[in-house]
């Protein structure tokens, strides 16, 4: 008989710590002895209590389920629902239910705890509720009907799940809570004030300072609060939500030692007093602490399970109670020492009234540790700190710069800094540890580790920090990261553009035969066409160039989605005589271009033909225009506002120096697309600071803002040099524009240029500003000769038979009907139709000779 | 001399099958144009010096139906060509069409041929 072996394991309590306990079991090695029986009290197995409030949202009870129901049977575990334990007789090692008597080896008490109730006249109404099991809600759902208003006491963090809960009853919610503030254990003063704030903008009224001292019926409502300053408060329903109490009295009638305010007293093994008996979660007590979140309950739920099947190595040893989380849809932090309680501990705080936001560092005395933090509002600074916190890692020796707006462009922590367990990949949690590890198992590129590790593939916010840590693991295990520009080259773009100026390289040709190898790709082609037209500004359509251009710049157009193109008339700071703006009208009406109006005020026509390309450019420029460079990697406009000429607020005249910046530097070819704008007073609104070169009037001349972009992660761009007048500003903007092309990667924007500079913006003061690397001269000679070889590229198309008959769609027939690429109307223009319909085969077959 | 130029040669049968596209000097070198026959847009890519100069493929993007392949941008790698699609990047080799980051895609290739100063082109009708 095998049964004379088997060892009974019996777990009293299946929420979620017990739950865990069950699979953390199962995972071990040397389980095979022993029937596992578990207990619950409640009628259906562990659900997700942290998520509970879900149940309101979608009313899906089997949602918040933790296992299927058939996990139990699977894994041969015996579990009685609805048979809570009654007593523990330890003498005889058994326990006691309504329906029987079980002998056990081995006891784990998981038995969790319950809300608190405090002693209130009139606390046992029926409408007084508390919030913690799927039975509870069931009783507030049903408490709810006919009722209007609903209270809950107790403003921590439980009390803020329970309010949400009555909003998604769609009650009117009411926190009560004793303290001065929302949150007390978790945040501050000025953090509990910011969340209360918030909280109530979202509907939820907030009553602090409120002890309640009894309930009786209310005349409106079902019930009135009476607090202890003699006012009132009425309400349909309350729920009570002051606090959890560990669920120990099968323990304290068992003689089990208990804590003085209750807890099952547990040693580093999780074991109470009697070693055949463990206690794990929010019912367990180890060295005074009780622990109230799941996570600890789970590093118990591990050690206890280790510990019974012989694994000694495991111990509990404390756990970090910080928290991030969403409460009513406010992102709230707390770190370890929120309150600055260490001795000598000072603090670093950002608060922004505006954007709701607070910050909170709590330091060492001497400013080197990160001991605690405290977020309301924004939760993207949460990781970083915590792993500041946790590891002990040397605090950078500008700390506010973790909790200012990241927008400042100081650096978060680096590579290297990093320990191994921080989290890179919120999305998906992925450790740096995880992705040093899949290093070392051969995965060689970042490539790789995205389709290993899922890391950056969620939102993809993490990109930028992984890559810079895969090639920082690279680069430490002695692989060498690539920086060459593609197969051909074994350069970087900043060699390449180095090599190009030193040996007065004029073609792609002479390049790739002398540094090069093979015939090119479409990499390179562009990268180099873009490099030779920073140094000597030839025509970017001049024969040996032509077919180095991306597809945009071949045709001097944007190419959209159905195969046309659109066409971008320059304006310069959007300043446009009615008779040019009507000439623009008449050419779209003609060809029958969608128009609209560009971010960068401007004009842009839509779904033109490759044919029609130079009879409308023909139009535009007889009409006075020039190329807008929409297609190019070069200036694209510089906004402004009307400034001193019209603003009663304006202190110089924006637009002048918008139309002079922005001939200045038409048709310079960069690293990427260059866009600025000109501001006529500190109001703003041309929104200089979201460019890569922002100016902004003063009384005294202008404030010259660098590297700030828009897009998908947008950047404000930093104060540069202030108070400049005409001839400054123009020195410094042609010296920072050559330093970038000169130095930055391909297709990289001037803010990633600037973060990636050693030094960043104060390096780049020093070399613009105060030519630390005797350079300035030069960089404004280069940009001097590619100003002075500007041309309309249009223009020059126009001019040369060969260039123009690039625009002919087929070398052999006639230009096709507009219409055979799809167009309906939409509002009075033409868009593009969903389903192209193009009068051609498009079926491919295979085919051979 | 390509297997198309022999069997011109070869074959008069196939000489008269053949038909001239466009002229030599219509192409753009190490760069495409597109052309036209009955229902077919064609890509033309002309690498003079290579081994083979002159490429026929699809002139329609699989991918979003529209006629632009012509205007892609060609590329090399292990000594193979390509082009590179215009929208969205992929990239077909010019020798057989076939995409080479998603194998469900390909682009009809087209017999072509450069002979004395003409492109000709074995209409797909005739394979």
């Amino acid at each position: 008989m095998t049964t004379s072996i088997t060892k009974q394991l019996l777990v009293i309590g299946n929420g979620m710590v017990g739950q865990h306990f069950i699979e953390q079991f199962l995972n071990q090695t040397e389980t095979a002895q022993w029937q596992l029986t578990v207990f619950a009290g409640e009628d259906r197995p562990a659900y997700d209590r942290v998520h509970l409030s879900d149940y309101f949202s979608d009313g899906n009870a089997a949602k918040l389920q933790l296992v299927a129901d058939s996990f139990y049977a699977e894994n041969k575990v015996t579990l009685k629902l609805d048979e809570p334990v009654l007593a523990i007789d330890r003498a005889a090692k058994t326990v006691t239910t309504a329906k029987a008597r079980y002998c056990y080896d081995k006891l784990v008490l998981a038995t969790g705890s319950y809300p608190f109730v405090p002693p209130i006249a009139g606390n046992d109404n029926q409408h007084c509720l508390v919030y913690r099991t799927i039975a509870d809600l069931e009783a507030i759902r049903a408490s709810s009907k006919g009722a209007r208003t609903g209270v809950v006491i107790g403003g921590g963090l439980l009390g803020l799940e329970a309010a949400n809960a009555l909003k998604l009853q769609g009650l009117e919610a009411h926190v009560v809570e004793f303290a001065p503030q929302l949150m007390p254990v978790q945040l501050d003063k000025d953090g509990g004030e910011l969340l209360r704030c918030k909280i109530a903008q979202l509907g939820v009224s907030v009553h602090t300072d409120k002890a309640t001292s009894s309930i009786s019926a209310g005349s409106e409502q079902r019930l009135q609060l009476n607090f202890s300053d003699g006012t009132v408060l009425q309400t349909d329903l309350i729920v009570f939500s002051a606090g959890i109490r560990p669920q120990d009295s099968l323990a304290k009638d068992a003689g089990l030692e208990l804590g003085p305010r209750g807890g099952i007293v547990i040693n580093n093994q999780c074991q109470s007093s009697d070693a055949d008996i463990y206690a794990i979660g929010e019912c367990a007590l180890w060295q005074g602490q009780l622990f109230g979140l799941v996570a600890p309950g789970y590093q118990m739920a591990r050690t206890a399970a280790a510990v019974l099947t012989g694994d000694n190595s495991q111990s509990f040893s404390g756990a970090d109670m910080s928290t991030k989380l969403k409460l009513l849809g406010v992102d709230v932090g707390s770190i370890g020492d929120a309150h600055g309680r260490t001795p000598g501990a000072i603090s670093l705080r950002y608060r922004n009234d505006l954007l709701g936001e607070y910050r909170k560092l709590v330091l060492s005395a001497d400013g080197k540790q990160l001991l605690g933090a405290v977020l309301v509002g924004d939760n993207s600074y949460y990781d970083s700190l915590l792993q500041y916190a946790l590891n002990g890692i040397a605090l950078p020796a500008d700390p506010h710069s973790l909790i200012l707006p990241q927008s400042s462009g100081k650096p978060l922590l680096g590579p290297a800094a990093l320990p191994a367990t921080a989290t890179l990949c919120s999305c998906h949690n992925v450790s740096k540890g995880a992705i040093c590890a899949a290093l070392d198992n051969g995965v060689q590129d970042l490539a790789g580790i995205k389709s290993c590790t899922k890391a950056a593939t969620g939102c993809g916010g993490c990109a930028a920090l992984l890559k810079s840590v895969v090639e920082h693991e690279l680069t430490a295990r002695g692989v060498a990261v690539s920086s060459d520009l593609c197969e051909h080259f074994s350069y970087s773009r900043q060699q390449l553009y180095h090599l190009v100026r030193v040996d007065g390289l004029k073609t792609f040709n002479e390049l790739i035969s002398r540094h090069g190898r093979g015939h090119g790709c479409e990499i390179c082609k562009p990268a180099v066409a873009s490099i030779l037209a920073s140094c000597w500004n030839e025509p970017v359509l001049a024969k040996p160039h032509v077919a180095l251009q991306d597809t945009n710049d071949t045709f001097l157009a944007n190419m959209q989605k159905n195969g046309t193109y659109s066409v971008v008339p320059r304006i310069p700071g959007g300043e446009i005589t009615p008779a040019m703006l009507i000439s623009i009208g008449q050419v779209a009406e003609q060809y029958q271009l969608y128009t609209k109006i560009t971010g960068g005020q401007r004009i842009d026509l839509f779904g033109a033909t490759l044919d029609q390309l130079p009879l409308i450019w023909q139009q535009l420029i007889d009409a006075g225009f020039e190329t807008g460079h929409a297609y190019g990697k070069s200036l694209r406009t510089v906004k402004s506002c009307v400034g001193s000429t019209w603003c009663r607020y304006g202190v110089q005249d924006s637009v002048s120096m918008a139309i002079l910046l922005e001939n200045r530097y038409k048709g310079v070819r960069a690293p990427h697309k260059i866009k600025m704008a000109v501001s006529g007073c500190t109001r703003e609104c041309a929104e200089a600071q979201s460019k890569d070169v922002g100016v902004i009037a003063t009384e005294n001349g202008w404030n010259l803002y660098v590297c700030g972009n828009g897009g998908m992660k947008p950047r404000h761009a930093d104060l540069f040099a202030t108070d400049l007048n005409d001839q400054q500003l123009l020195s410094y903007i042609d010296r920072l524009l050559m330093f970038y092309i000169k130095t930055a990667d391909r297709l990289q924007r001037t803010a990633t240029w600037m973060n990636n500079l050693e030094g960043g913006l104060d390096y780049l003061r020093e070399v613009i500003i105060n030519d630390s690397l005797g350079l300035c001269a030069e960089l404004e000679a280069q940009m001097q000769l590619l100003i002075a070889n500007y041309q309309c590229e249009w223009q020059t198309v126009l001019n040369d038979p060969v260039q123009r008959a690039r625009f002919n769609s087929y070398v052999n027939a006639a230009a096709p009907a507009r219409s055979d690429f799809g167009f309906v109307p939409e509002r009075g223009q033409l868009i593009p139709s969903r389903q192209l319909n193009i009068n051609v085969s498009i079926e491919s077959k295979e085919t051979s000779l | 001399m390509s297997q198309l130029a022999h069997a011109l040669e070869s074959q008069p049968s196939l000489q008269q099958q053949a038909v001239i596209l466009c002229r030599q000097q219509d192409l753009v070198p190490f760069s495409g144009v597109a052309a036209r026959f009955a229902e077919y847009a064609i890509a033309l890519f002309y690498l003079p010096g290579e081994t083979v100069e002159l490429y026929g493929l699809s002139h329609i993007d699989p991918v979003t139906k529209a006629p632009v392949m012509a205007h892609g941008l060609l590329g090399e790698t292990k000594g193979e060509f390509y082009v590179a699609a215009p929208l969205h990047k992929q990239q077909y080799r010019l020798s057989d069409g076939q995409c080479l980051s998603d194998s469900a895609l390909t682009l009809q290739v087209f017999k072509v041929q450069l002979l004395d100063g003409q492109v000709y082109l074995l209409p797909p009708t005739e394979y």
